[in-house]
Parts: structure tokens; C-alpha cells; sequence
């Protein structure tokens, strides 16, 4: 489903040229998890952008359900994130300006789907926040807020799912209850799964861990 | 309703929009209004210039016109009317007497008003034709003259015709300023009666028209192969110097601020697109994660931004045109009750300035949300750093919009260069001054260190501010100099006792009588000048009418000249080269020459000047040169002598004064003691000439409120652009115990300081563009200013901080909590 090739990110700076990711090579399968370990500034969260095609590798290639993402503009980018892919971020980013329902709503509205009402508010149904529909992203708590990013990133049905640490601006308990959610939502969809974090107790949950250090795909292992 | 249109309406309630869309309804309200404005106060204005001659255009010469150009004009749909003037007997029953006779169609005047009254002297009521056939007006020193009453009759040549009016003033007077004879005015089909028009007789004639400018080009094209060389044009706004000068000056001046207000409101509407783009990136990149593609992206803004342009247009067009009905409704008195109507482009104008103030400034921090990366949803330290294209783009609005308002690429230039170079040069200048704040401000108390450490800590973006503020403050301290050094200048030229009469004609004899009763009724009088008309013949020797050949005005040169002598300079000359004498009446005949009468003929120092006086040769050296104020109505000459001249014999003298109108019957009493004096009655001019520049000031004093407050609306977007920012860091601070007087301490520091070093800024581009401005655009002496350098500080420091305070209060009252939950 995901498959990265020698993936290079070098970026220059005050004391030389910075290499964030060094010759990454990895891939993923249709229907698996995976959960990517590394402390802060190993090039975790880069690594996700460039898999999810956010952002373009210096050298080497990604190719998304097929697709060479490095060979596209950022016009074919986008219509294909918008067909494959959902993303659940560490700090929610929900449109401020959009009601709960609405930022569910979002990617929908790109299909221009009749039924998107009934679409999202099953969905914000499922999240448990059928009753909030109507509030701005300012009157949810934190976790109220990551489950409508949640309902948001399931409303398209999309085949593979990224998240950026989604529990790590949320207390314990919130956090395990995001947790639930999120792998349940994802048995339920059966959707391939790419995880960004620095919580083992999270990233033991998927199929598979790999371990980022320095730049390095240092370790791609079974789980214990 | 899709959710595109549900976040801008929810952003445009939220305030968001709000700062956008008042910065491009007051771009197009000002350039409405004043557009609206200016173009009825020009019309106005030119029809008032008009009057000075009767008509929009006159063509004058000794020979009748061809009758088929009448039916020309006739064709093109102009206003036409004639006028003869010849010089003629005036016969009372007991006295005779020289008057000047005009007579005149029954369409004349086209523009501007005869002023006639029932008795000489008399209350005057306006006319808009002249006398019918038959009848005679006269001028009102003419009655004693002729001791005639109204209803007597009057023989003029070969005809008698009765007096039924005294005619007190002509709107064409200027056209024939020292003309000796009074005037008496006829109906045209009296003429052929009189048969005072003989071959020989000195006629001039007259046609004068009115209507489109381009008919009248028309016109002009179709006689110019027929028109003999003796045939002059003029125009209205020819026909009275000061005038001319004034209304050119004053149009600069409106077309200046309008630039400068256009440029003001779409700098703040660049700051209020560039804050909201800012505000929109975060979104933007969320968007694209879920599929949004650039274009997508780019319709999305540019359809909320046309919607927006829409409502921002409709309603500046609106707020333009009620704004200038409130203006005309509150000077109500103070402006003519004719107004010329203003056509429909003042409004195109409007809108067209509001689109490409939108594309120019709005747009590109709009587009550039298209290229938001993604990425920056995950890796918010994404820096996208604008384009150096996007800058020129800018520029190029600004160019469009001052062209298109102009109409004058060198002003342009001007404008947009001058710009440029502030902004590169201030930018530089300002990081030097926050520089040295920061490095000799730190040893000062609490509040100074926290507001200087907040100006260096945000040294980027208050560079930026600094140099946006200082072009605001530059532009607004520029068109207030300039309007004070207009207003200044014009008043200065017409005081309230500026001389209205002139008497001249008058002999050494009856100079005691004169003198007892100017003492009795005059004020502000000039000395009484000898007077003796002569010719001038040869420069050295070579003949004048060589040396004239080319020259345009050569009539000037070989016509007889008005020429005086005198021990003193009069008070509003001034030597410019050679020296005044001070031994008069002493030594050889030498001659002080006006400056340009003399530069146009080539006339120096030293050259020897012959003339022709009462038939007699006459030299004399050229010892000085000198400039004068033709436009200060005091009698002036081309040629000065420094002794009397012997062969100008039977000299007469000039005098001008102030008489008020109360003592204007008085006149009668002069007349009838001194036959032979003529009086020229300027002060109807005079009044006309204030009333138009009582207008201009008007219309001045109002775009500048206009300017003023789009300069403040750049202040304050500019403030807002930084208020995000102020948010947290003002909350950090209250969560660490920072009491508000401390922050209101801040803020002021910061703003002040941030004032006080745009207004420095703003004093050193105003000297520069003010440079450019009086001594190119305005034709007026260029100086420095240094209280400017010692007040811009001083207004910037006050201003800014006022407003920056009163703009960022809500920083020190919003309860911290709810500023920091927003941001973690």
C-alpha cells in the first residue's frame, strides 16, 4: 500500500547541510498498523509527511497505492491524499471558524456528496458526540476535540490513516479513551493504520513498531 | 450554503474580515468623493474662470471674423456671442467725452453675470444680457461726465440712444485693464446706426463660446488655415493668471491626495489581507491534508474575496456619494449655489480604483495561501517566505492606480519611485535606530526595559511597521506642508485690503486733491507713480522687432509701455541682479528691466536701451533686473527710470488703493472733482478671484480629513497585524504577575517609540518629496523645514501611541486564561 525507497531529506543550514531522514527504506500493507517510535527530533513526524505526501524527500520515492508521490505536482498530491488518506494530529487542527459538524463535514464536501449530513453525524454519533454537533471547536475540551478530528478522519472512508502522536496533548485517561476509539474505528473500517509516536503503551497496540533514531529506520521488528 | 461560504460569512461576522473590507470601502469612498468632489469643484471653479472672460474660449482680433466660422461653431452646437469695442464720442446734451463702446449681442455674456444699477453708483442687481436696441448703459463715472441722468439720451455717432442703466461691472472687465476711457455698452444692432466704425478706426472684436472642449477643438482645427495670424485664442483658464495658477496648483493638489489616500487605504488593505492569510494558513494546510488541491484552494479565496469586493465596492460607492452630499450640505453658503453636476465616471473611477486596490494589495497575500505547504499541519516552523515578485506586484498597483488617477506618468514615477526607495532606505534606517534603542535603552527602569525588549524582540515585523508607518506619517506630513504653504501663499497673494481701484490719468496739478480724498476714504494705498507711455526701439543696437521676431508675446515688446521713475523699489519687487540706485535723479539715465521681460528678448546688465518717448530718442543703461508679483494687484512696470523723463512730458500718475464697499459711492465725488481721472474698478475681480480660492481651500481641507483618515486606518491595520502576538505575550506576562500598569506602561514605550522613529523617518521623506513637489509640481520655492524634524517625532510618537494603546486595550482586560487556551 505505502512504499518509501531510499528516502533522503537533507536541509542546509548555519553549520552545514542537515541530513533529517538518511536512506529510508519501508513498507506498508494494505490492512496493516504500524507505529513509528523515536524520541523528539529523530525524524519521526517527517517521515510521516513525506509517506502521507505532505512533503516531497529530497532523493528517493514514495509510492502510495501505487502512486509515485515525488512525480506528481501537488495538485495530484492533494486528489489523492483526499482519496486515500485521513490524518489525526497531535494538536486536533480543527477549523475554528467550522461547528463540530461542519469540520467532520470537511472532506466530504470535496465529493459532493448529498447524504455528507447523515454521513458525519453517524460518524460524530460513533466518536460519542452526537449532542455537541452544533459547538465550535472553542467550546470542546481537548479530548471532545481529537474525537471530532477522529470523526473527521474516518468520514471519507479512507484506506490509510496517519496519526501524528493523537494523544499527546491529552491527559492519561482522555488519551487511553482516544486510544480505544481510534483502533476500534480502525478495526471497524479496516483501514491501514501509520502511527507517529513517542508513547510505547500507544505505538504496542499496531502490528508492527519501527524504531527512528537519528534520522535511521533503525529497527523494523514484529511486535514483543 | 457550502462550508466555504459558511467560514467566510463566519470570519466576516467574527470580525475577521472587518478591517479588509473598511479599508477597501474607504479606498473607494475617498477616491469617490473626492473624485465626485474634485470634478464638480473644477467644473465649478472653470465655470467661475469663465466668467473672467464671458465665455469658455474668445478669439480676439483687429479684423472682422469670416461670418461662415459663425455657422460652424453654430454646427458643433457651441454657445456663441460678439462683441465690438471702439472708441467713441459720448454726447450729453450740455458735455462731451471719450468713452470706450462695446457692443454686444443679445447672447452675451455666455458665462458670468452684468452687474447694472438704476442710478451711477447705485445698488447693483445682476443682468445676463446687455442693453436692448436702442438703449445706452453707462459706466457709472460717466453720468457726471456727460452730467446725463438715466432715461436721457446719449448721442454716439450718427445716432442718439437712451440711458436706461448704470453699468457697474462686466464679468470680462480684465480683458481690457487699462483701457483709459469709461465704458458705455451697446446692443449690436445699434452698431451699423452709430457709424462710429469707420476704415481706420481702432476695433477690436470679440467672438466669444462656450460648450464641450472638444467641440471646440473641433472648431479651432476647422479655421486654423483661415485664421490670420492677428486672431488670438483665449481660454478661461488663461484668462486671469492668478487664477490659472491657483486652479492648476489646487488640481495637482487634488489629484495628489487622492493618490495618497488611494496608496494609504491599499497599504492597509495589504496589511489587513496579509494578517488575514496569516490567520488562514493553519487552515489552509488542513485542508490540503484532506484533500483540498491548491486550486481548489485558490477558487475557493478568490470567489470569497470577489464576494467581498462586491459588497466592498457597492457600499464605498455608496459612503462616496453620501459623503460628498454631506459635505456639500454642511458648506452649504460657502460653495457656489450653480455646483456643476458630476458625470458617472467619478464613480467608474471608484470601482475601478476598489478592484485594483484589491488585486494589487489583497490578492497576493490571497493567492500565496495557495502554496501553503501542507506539511506545516505537522512541522508548524515552515517558513514560506514571500516572494520578491509579489512585492513588484504591489508596486505595480500602486502605479496603476496613481496613473489612472493622475493621469501623469511623471507623477507616478514620482510617487512609486519615491516609495521604493523609502521603503528600502527606511527599512535600513529603522533596524540602525532599534539597534541603538536597544543597545543604550537597556539601562533605564522596569516599563522601559520590557517595552524596548519587546520592540527588539520583534525587530523584524516592527521594521516593517516602522517603515509602513513612516510612509503613512511621510504622506500625511507632506500634503498638510503643502496645503499649509498653498493656503499661506494664496492668502498672502489677496489680503482682504488687497488694492480694488486703480486711478491713473491724473496730473501733477489735481495730485493735492487726490492725496485729501484717498486720506478721507483709502487704505492700503500705493505711492503715486508718474507714468509716461513710450516705445522701445533698439537693444544696443539691434532693432526690437529683430530681436522680437520669434518671441510669442511679440507685441508685448514693440506695443507702448507704461513707464515710471522712481526713487524707491516698490514693496513687492526685488532686485536680481545689478544693484537699486541710491543716488535718484543723479547721473545718466538708468533703467531697472522686469526679470522675464528681459531674459525672453535677451536684454542684460549694461546693455544700452533705446526708446521712443512723445517722439523723442531716449537711452538709457540697464543697472538692474528685478522680479515682481503681477499677481498683487499693485501697479507695476516693466521699465523704471531713475530720474524723470524729459520727454515724456505730460506724465500722469497711478495710484491703487483699498475703498470698501460702503465708500464706493464716494468715487462720484473724485470723479466730478478731477475730470480727466479714469478709475479701474478691480474689486469685483478681487472677489471673484477669493471666492474661487475660498473653494479650493475648502476642497483642500476636506480631502485632507479624507487622507487623514485613511492614514490612521493604516496605523491601526498595521497595529492589528501585531495583536496576535501582543495577545500571548501580554498574558504570558499577567500569569507571571505583571500588574496592568506595567503593560500599559509597555504598550506606550513600544508605540511611542515605534511613533516617535516613523515620525523621524517621516520628517526625512517628507523634506524629500517636498523637494521634488514645490519645485517641479507646485512651482514654489523650495526650503528646508526644521521644525518638521523637531515635530514629526513628537506628532508619530503621540499618535501612534494613542492609537496603538487605545487599539491593543483589550490585550491588558482579556482575561489570560482565555488568551493561553487558545494557543495551547
Amino acid at each position: 500500500m505505502i512504499k518509501a525507497e531510499a528516502l533522503w531529506q537533507r536541509v542546509p543550514t548555519q553549520s552545514g547541510t542537515l541530513d533529517i531522514l538518511k536512506g529510508i527504506d519501508l513498507e506498508i500493507k494494505l490492512g496493516e498498523s504500524v507505529a513509528i517510535v523515536g524520541a523528539s527530533g529523530s525524524g519521526k513526524t517527517t517521515l510521516l509527511g513525506m509517506l502521507a505526501g505532505l512533503d516531497t524527500p529530497t532523493s528517493g520515492r514514495v509510492l502510495l497505492a501505487g502512486n509515485d508521490l515525488t512525480k506528481m505536482s501537488e495538485e495530484e498530491r492533494a486528489r489523492l491524499r483526499g482519496q486515500y488518506v485521513g490524518f489525526v494530529f497531535q494538536n486536533f487542527q480543527l477549523l475554528p471558524a467550522l461547528s463540530a459538524l461542519e469540520n467532520v463535514m470537511l472532506p466530504l464536501e470535496l465529493r459532493r456528496d448529498t447524504s455528507d449530513r447523515e454521513t458525519a453525524m453517524a460518524l460524530l454519533d460513533q466518536v460519542g458526540l452526537s449532542d455537541r454537533a452544533t459547538h465550535y471547536p472553542r467550546q470542546l475540551s481537548g479530548g471532545e476535540q481529537q474525537r471530532v478530528a477522529i470523526a473527521r478522519a474516518f468520514a471519507s472512508r479512507p484506506p490509510i490513516l496517519f496519526a501524528d502522536e493523537p494523544t499527546g496533548n491529552l491527559d492519561t485517561d482522555t488519551g487511553r479513551n482516544i486510544e480505544e476509539l481510534l483502533f476500534q474505528l480502525n478495526r471497524e473500517y479496516q483501514t491501514t493504520l501509520v502511527l507517529v509516536t513517542h508513547d510505547h503503551q500507544l505505538a504496542s497496540h499496531c502490528a508492527r513498531t519501527c524504531v527512528m533514531e537519528a534520522g535511521s529506520l533503525y529497527s523494523d521488528r514484529a511486535p514483543k | 450554503m457550502s462550508l466555504t461560504w459558511r467560514m467566510f460569512w463566519r470570519d466576516f461576522r467574527a470580525g475577521e474580515l472587518t478591517l479588509l473590507l473598511v479599508s477597501l470601502v474607504l479606498a473607494v469612498t475617498v477616491v469617490t468623493s473626492i473624485s465626485i468632489f474634485a470634478e464638480r469643484i473644477r467644473s465649478t471653479i472653470l465655470t467661475e474662470a469663465g466668467s473672467l472672460l464671458a465665455a469658455d474660449y474668445a478669439l480676439q482680433g483687429s479684423r472682422e471674423m469670416n461670418p461662415s466660422w459663425f455657422a460652424i461653431a453654430d454646427e458643433l452646437g457651441l454657445e456663441q456671442a460678439r462683441v465690438v469695442s471702439f472708441s467713441s464720442m459720448l454726447f450729453g446734451d450740455t458735455a462731451n467725452r471719450l468713452g470706450s463702446v462695446r457692443a454686444v449681442t443679445d447672447t452675451y455674456p455666455l458665462k458670468g453675470s452684468l452687474q447694472v444699477a438704476d442710478a451711477p453708483f447705485g445698488e447693483p442687481e445682476s443682468v445676463q444680457s446687455g442693453p436692448p436696441p436702442g438703449e445706452i448703459w453707462l459706466a457709472s463715472r460717466l453720468f457726471p461726465l456727460l452730467e446725463v441722468e438715466v432715461g436721457d439720451m446719449v448721442g454716439i455717432g450718427a445716432t442718439d440712444l437712451r440711458v436706461s442703466k448704470a453699468l457697474i461691472s462686466e464679468p470680462d472687465q480684465t480683458a481690457s485693464l487699462f483701457n483709459v476711457e469709461p465704458r458705455a455698452m451697446i446692443n449690436m444692432a445699434d452698431l451699423d446706426a452709430t457709424q462710429a466704425i469707420q476704415p481706420g478706426s481702432r476695433v477690436t472684436y470679440r467672438w466669444l463660446l462656450a460648450g464641450p472642449d472638444l467641440a471646440h477643438t473641433e472648431l479651432r482645427n476647422a479655421i486654423r488655415s483661415e485664421r490670420e495670424p492677428h486672431f488670438q485664442w483665449r481660454s478661461a483658464r488663461r484668462a486671469n493668471e492668478s487664477v490659472g495658477e491657483a486652479l492648476d496648483r489646487a488640481e495637482s493638489f487634488l489629484l495628489l491626495s487622492g493618490s495618497l489616500a488611494v496608496i494609504l487605504a491599499g497599504v492597509a488593505l495589504a496589511m489587513s489581507a496579509q494578517r488575514y492569510s496569516a490567520r488562514h494558513v493553519d487552515g489552509v494546510a488542513l485542508m490540503k491534508t484532506v484533500g483540498y488541491t491548491p486550486n481548489q484552494i485558490l477558487r475557493m479565496y478568490g470567489l470569497g474575496l470577489s464576494l467581498l469586493a462586491v459588497a466592498g465596492i457597492v457600499l464605498g460607492l455608496l459612503l462616496g456619494e453620501i459623503t460628498h452630499q454631506a459635505i456639500i450640505f454642511l458648506l452649504g453658503d460657502l460653495l457656489p449655489s450653480n455646483l456643476a453636476m458630476h458625470d458617472w465616471r467619478s464613480y467608474g473611477m471608484g470601482a475601478i480604483t476598489g478592484f485594483v486596490a484589491l488585486m494589487g494589495f489583497a490578492w497576493p497575500p490571497f493567492y500565496r495561501l495557495r502554496d501553503v505547504p501542507p506539511v506545516k499541519v505537522i512541522r508548524s516552523e515552515v517558513f514560506q517566505r514571500p516572494k520578491l515578485l509579489w512585492q513588484a506586484w504591489g508596486a505595480l498597483g500602486i502605479m496603476l492606480i496613481v496613473l489612472l488617477y493622475s493621469g501623469d506618468w511623471q507623477l507616478t514615477l514620482v510617487m512609486v519611485g519615491g516609495g521604493l526607495v523609502c521603503i528600502w532606505g527606511a527599512g535600513l534606517f529603522a533596524r540602525v535606530l532599534l539597534w541603538l534603542l536597544r543597545r543604550y535603552g537597556s539601562e533605564l527602569g522596569r516599563t522601559w526595559r520590557l517595552g524596548l525588549s519587546s520592540l527588539q524582540r520583534r525587530s523584524q515585523q516592527n521594521g516593517l511597521q516602522v517603515v509602513i508607518f513612516a510612509i503613512a506619517l511621510m504622506l500625511l506630513f507632506t500634503l498638510t506642508m503643502i496645503r499649509t504653504t498653498l493656503l499661506a501663499e494664496w492668502q498672502q497673494q489677496l489680503p482682504e485690503d488687497s488694492p480694488n481701484h486703480f486711478v491713473y490719468n491724473v496730473f501733477e496739478d489735481d495730485l493735492d486733491n487726490l492725496n485729501a480724498w484717498m486720506d478721507d476714504y483709502a487704505s492700503n494705498r500705493s505711492p503715486a507713480y508718474p507714468v509716461t507711455r513710450g516705445r522701445m526701439t533698439l537693444v544696443n543696437d539691434q532693432t526690437v522687432d529683430d530681436l522680437s521676431r520669434d518671441l510669442p508675446d511679440r507685441n508685448n515688446y514693440r506695443r507702448e509701455l507704461n513707464m515710471t521713475w522712481s526713487p524707491d523699489l516698490g514693496s513687492d519687487n526685488r532686485v536680481v541682479a545689478g544693484g537699486w540706485w541710491d543716488d535718484y535723479g543723479e547721473g545718466d539715465l538708468k533703467v531697472s528691466v522686469e526679470e522675464e521681460f528681459a531674459r525672453n528678448i535677451g536684454i542684460d546688465i549694461g546693455d544700452t536701451l533705446h526708446y521712443s518717448v512723445g517722439g523723442l530718442d531716449v537711452s538709457a543703461e540697464v543697472t538692474s533686473l528685478r522680479s515682481l508679483n503681477w499677481e498683487s494687484f499693485n501697479p507695476n512696470f516693466y521699465m523704471i527710470f531713475n530720474q524723470p523723463l524729459e520727454a515724456g512730458a505730460g506724465a500722469f500718475y497711478l495710484v491703487s488703493f483699498y475703498l470698501s464697499p460702503e465708500d464706493k459711492p464716494a468715487l462720484n465725488e473724485l470723479v466730478r472733482s478731477i475730470p480727466t481721472l479714469a478709475v479701474l474698478e478691480v474689486d469685483t475681480l478681487i472677489e471673484q478671484v477669493q471666492d474661487i480660492i475660498r473653494n479650493v481651500t475648502i476642497a483642500i481641507e476636506f480631502i485632507l480629513i479624507l487622507v487623514l483618515a485613511s492614514g490612521m486606518l493604516v496605523l491601526i491595520a498595521g497595529i492589528q497585524s501585531s495583536l496576535d502576538v501582543r495577545f500571548r505575550e501580554s498574558a504570558l506576562l499577567r500569569t507571571m504577575g505583571a500588574p496592568a500598569g506595567l503593560l500599559r506602561g509597555t504598550l506606550w514605550i513600544e508605540f511611542g517609540a515605534l511613533g516617535a522613529l516613523s515620525g523621524l523617518l517621516g520628517a526625512l521623506g517628507t523634506e524629500g518629496i517636498l523637494f521634488y513637489l514645490q519645485g517641479s509640481l507646485f512651482n514654489m520655492e523650495t526650503r528646508w523645514h526644521p521644525m518638521l524634524w523637531l515635530v514629526a517625532p513628537v506628532v508619530g510618537g503621540v499618535l501612534i501611541g494613542t492609537v496603538g494603546v487605545l487599539s491593543t486595550r483589550k490585550v491588558i482586560h482579556t482575561p489570560p486564561m482565555q488568551v493561553l487556551r487558545n494557543w495551547l
